[in-house]
């Protein structure tokens, strides 16, 4: 119904590019995927590649040391990274004529970071990252629950095994010569995409890209992703963790091994999230939290991840005195109902996600990810416009047949926490 | 190592800055309508806004309006919440209903061409939530036990202490806006039937519909609903008592083992319509509004204490909260909160050196911008328009009025609104591990604070804080 219009382009050194212009408001977003994120790190150096992203941010070659927040600021844009199992990426929202201070910056420290690293930096964003740390898991209540999930549900051997924040050690033993190595090895361009999206001329931006981008020289091929890459569809056998907290409330993290994003069943396990648990007339809503007095409040989501095995993963916390085989025997009562389910729930699920995801496309730092997303992952950024026919070919049979085959005992792990005083 | 070229690129011209226009109606109820059409995508996001919000619940009844707001789809005497969520999920929209605390609002977004059959259910909701006895119960439940939850938060805990420490227990600013236990316990059917009959009423309300259509349909086709929707009763009164400066001190919140502590500092800041907004505003941008603040500057790229140190003004209807915080690292506790006092102190005794000022005001002027992006976001800003009496030309003088404050503005606002005799001080944390420390910075006595359980007696030392807690934890 509505079309995202773009152009691909290719530099020499294998840089892929994506413009796409959109007149509606004078902004524009830089959007820049490497493909690299926890998922390469290898064994000691957990949370490296997120660390990593920091620094991307303490200048480079003509970047002076705070210049990269300062520019943009100073333009009136916006701006951050982030990593996470797959990626990392880089972006910026600004005034539309300040385009090419984003490509300028973007550039600079693809080609050149490593002049500008110090040890005092390294040193000082450590610092910050273990408080990063600290904040988002150690001093939150269920803050750890996805490093937990995640060594639960894949392998000591799988990429995803370990946290995206990583441990404190690992991050402690993080040098410079970390650094240059993994700048050396994945900070390419022939393993990054650049998208660009907003108001802007298209032929005018592509020479800018091609005078700033084209002379960083290709890296050597990308090392394959280290580990055991690829897994069995179920897990198996039902795995089960009991963590003793200071929370008042217990709550359950279940999870289930999912076919990677991408694979058409994937879609069928992100109407199913759906299905269960957006808004108050959804499954688990309506009968666990509205219906009988069970839960306080479900989420769940399927983990849009490619390497082997994604997760369908629901949270849902208990109300007070709810005891945990209760909320376990009503939960998987509900799921079991799954294998058949009406066609009512199954379009009400996809007209949700249909009209979330137009919804996004509003903006263009948005359509920028993305198009780097979609260019990353499959190699075709036309996804943006055409994943929303793999949703909406998802019929309820593929729900039933999701339900019986991947939603059953031997493929769920549980997460259990509970207070702290014992029972 | 590169060809990358050497010289920062300049800016082109900078593109017009217009703000959207809105189409402006009155209907026979009284409600007005604003419009502004946008065809980038076929969807609208459409927000109602009533001006009377959690400000006007009693300090006593504290949560009423969020509750309120929370239970408004809960039913009504024709549709059960399910029947409604059913509804609004067949046309692909999504509603959101909330009480702020200057209004309550209700939004939602639609495809452009089911607008008039959401709206049929938003006008149904209005006008006839009946707020059922089981699904009430439930919502105050959810609400104790998320409040339970809010006080193993540490942020939470911080954000909580650091109202009441500003704004007192008597002001309804000094406690959160959805309540805490004792506050929500006093709120029953009938308090909520008389809260959205005083609150939720057409003659005082804006509509704001931003999106893929034609002013002329929306009109009419909200004249066929909303413009049908009555008020009964009386409407609701805000009596707001003036808050003075506290002397300074320091409310310790202990956490034992925390690895972190939130640190937070505060003080009575300023109104919307405030003749000081865009000083403030830029003094904010310098001291903890942006990332190349001066707090963030000082306690995360060069301490490490933190991932990120912030300062902000809340701005409602009359003088909000001004709060400065960061998570900082247990160990650098006091030195994290020493060195936000001292960058507080720097704002008041030397001028903003120029490149700072000029650095502030084109963040402020030019990334104004982004915010006319979203649908959402525009009718939001138009809406805080019409709350606030700010003008349609708002927007359009932003950046002439930013551009006038200079470094004298930004001082003297700082030497009136940051007294750092008269700041409120708290710290979420390990209490063992830094009482002592934060009492050898001598900035105030430090008070052993309880946030919210109920009293268990002995463990109390303190000020009125602590004998408050008892009738009205926070």
């Amino acid at each position: 119904m509505t079309e995202i219009r773009f152009e691909r382009h290719r530099l020499d050194n294998g840089l892929r590019v994506v413009l796409s212009p959109d007149r509606g408001l004078p902004v524009v977003a830089v959007n820049l995927w490497y493909s690299v994120g926890s998922r390469n790190e290898r064994p000691g150096r957990t949370g490296f590649a997120h660390l990593f992203e920091h620094m991307m941010f303490q200048g480079s070659e003509n970047v002076p040391d705070n210049g990269h927040f300062a520019l943009i600021e100073k333009a009136g844009g916006s701006l951050n990274g982030s990593t996470w199992l797959d990626r990392t990426n880089y972006f910026e929202t600004l005034p539309a004529h300040y385009l090419d201070l984003g490509l300028w910056l973007e550039a600079d420290r693809m080609g050149g970071l490593l002049p500008a690293m110090t040890q005092e930096k390294l040193d000082n964003q450590r610092d910050v990252v273990k408080n990063e740390r600290r904040w988002r898991v150690d001093n939150q209540p269920y803050g750890d629950w996805d490093e937990r999930i995640q060594a639960m549900m894949y392998p000591p051997d799988h990429p995803y095994h370990h946290s995206v924040i990583g441990s404190m050690a690992d991050i402690d033993a993080a040098s410079l010569e970390d650094i240059s190595a993994f700048f050396r090895t994945y900070y390419a361009p022939n393993n990054a995409v650049l998208s660009v999206c907003g108001d802007f001329e298209p032929a005018a931006a592509l020479r800018t890209i091609e005078a700033y981008f084209g002379g960083i020289p290709a890296g050597p091929p990308v090392p394959p992703i280290p580990g055991r890459t690829e897994l069995p569809p179920t897990l198996g056998r039902e795995i089960r963790e009991t963590v003793e907290q200071d929370v008042s409330l217990r709550r359950l993290y279940l999870a289930y091994r999912m076919p990677r994003y991408g694979d058409d069943r994937f879609y069928a396990a992100a109407v199913t999230s759906f299905i269960l648990t957006w808004g108050k007339a959804s499954l688990l809503y309506r009968s666990l939290v509205r219906g009988s007095p069970v839960l306080q409040d479900v989420t769940a989501f399927a983990f849009p991840v490619v390497v082997g095995a994604s997760m369908l993963v629901l949270w849902a916390t208990l109300r007070p005195g709810v005891s945990k085989e209760h909320a376990e025997s009503a939960l998987f009562d509900r799921i079991a109902q799954l294998r058949d389910i009406d066609d009512a729930d199954v379009v009400r699920a996809k007209n949700l996600i249909e009209s979330r995801n137009l919804a996004e496309l509003q903006r263009v730092d948005e359509r920028a990810d993305q198009l780097s997303m979609y260019t990353t992952l499959f190699d075709d950024p036309a996804r943006i416009n055409s994943e929303v026919d793999r949703l909406r070919a998802v019929t309820t049979a593929d729900v039933r047949s999701l339900a019986a085959d991947l939603l059953g005992e031997d493929n769920r792990g549980l997460l259990w926490y509970v207070p702290g005083d014992g029972e | 190592m590169s060809n990358t070229p050497v010289a920062i690129p300049e800016p082109g011209p900078p593109p017009p800055l217009r703000a959207p226009v809105a189409g402006r109606t009155r209907l026979d109820n009284g409600l007005l309508v604003r419009t502004v059409q946008r065809n980038r995508l076929p969807i609208v996001d459409a927000l109602l806004i009533m001006p009377t919000g959690a400000s006007a619940d009693s300090p006593r009844q504290a949560g009423l309006a969020s509750i309120t707001a929370e239970l408004l789809d809960a039913g009504t005497s024709s549709r059960s919440q399910t029947d409604i969520a059913r509804a609004i999920d067949a046309l692909g929209a999504r509603l959101g209903n909330h009480a702020h605390w200057d209004f309550c609002a209700l939004s939602f977004q639609v495809l452009a061409d089911r607008l008039p059959e959401a709206l049929a259910i938003v006008a149904e909701v209005l006008a006839d939530a009946t707020f059922p006895l089981p699904e009430l119960e439930r919502g105050l439940a959810d609400r104790l036990a998320a409040i339970e939850q809010d006080l193993e938060d540490p942020a939470a805990l911080a954000g909580s202490a650091i109202a009441r420490a500003i704004h007192g227990a008597d002001h309804i600013y000094g406690t959160p806006r959805y309540g805490v236990r004792d506050t929500v316990e006093r709120i029953d059917h009938d308090a909520i039937v008389r809260c959205h009959r005083a609150r939720y009423r057409p003659a005082s309300a804006t509509f704001v519909v931003v999106g893929d259509v034609l002013e002329d349909a929306v009109v009419r086709v909200v004249d066929g609903t909303l413009g049908q929707w009555a008020a009964h009763g009386e409407p609701a009164v805000e009596v707001l008592p003036l808050v003075a400066r506290q002397p300074t001190s320091v409310c310790l919140v202990d956490r034992p083992g925390a690895p972190q502590s939130e640190v937070r500092v505060g003080t009575v800041g300023a109104a919307r319509t405030s003749s000081d907004y865009f000083p403030l505003v830029v003094l904010n941008t310098i001291l903890g509004g942006s990332f190349t603040s001066r707090l963030n500057t000082r306690l995360r790229e060069r301490g490490g204490y933190t991932y990120g140190a912030f300062s902000a003004f809340s701005f409602r209807r009359h003088a909000g909260p001004f709060v400065a915080g960061a998570a900082v690292s247990a160990d650098m506790t006091a030195r994290a909160l020493a060195e936000t006092l001292e960058e507080i102190e720097r704002m008041r005794v030397e001028p903003v050196s120029a490149e700072e000022l000029e650095r502030a005001k084109r963040y402020l002027t030019i990334g104004m911008l982004r915010g006319f992006e979203a649908n959402g976001s525009v009718a939001g800003r138009i809406a805080d328009g019409e709350l606030h009496g700010l003008g349609d030309d708002w927007w359009d003088r932003y950046a002439d009025r930013i551009g006038g404050v200079d470094a004298e503005a930004v001082r003297d606002a700082a030497e009136r609104y940051l007294d750092p005799a008269m700041l409120s001080v708290v710290v979420v944390g390990d209490a063992g591990r830094t009482r002592d420390s934060l009492e050898s910075l001598g900035i105030g006595p430090v008070v052993d604070t309880v946030v919210g359980r109920r009293s268990e007696g002995g463990a109390s030392r303190g000020n009125g804080l602590m004998e408050e807690r008892d009738r009205d934890s926070i």
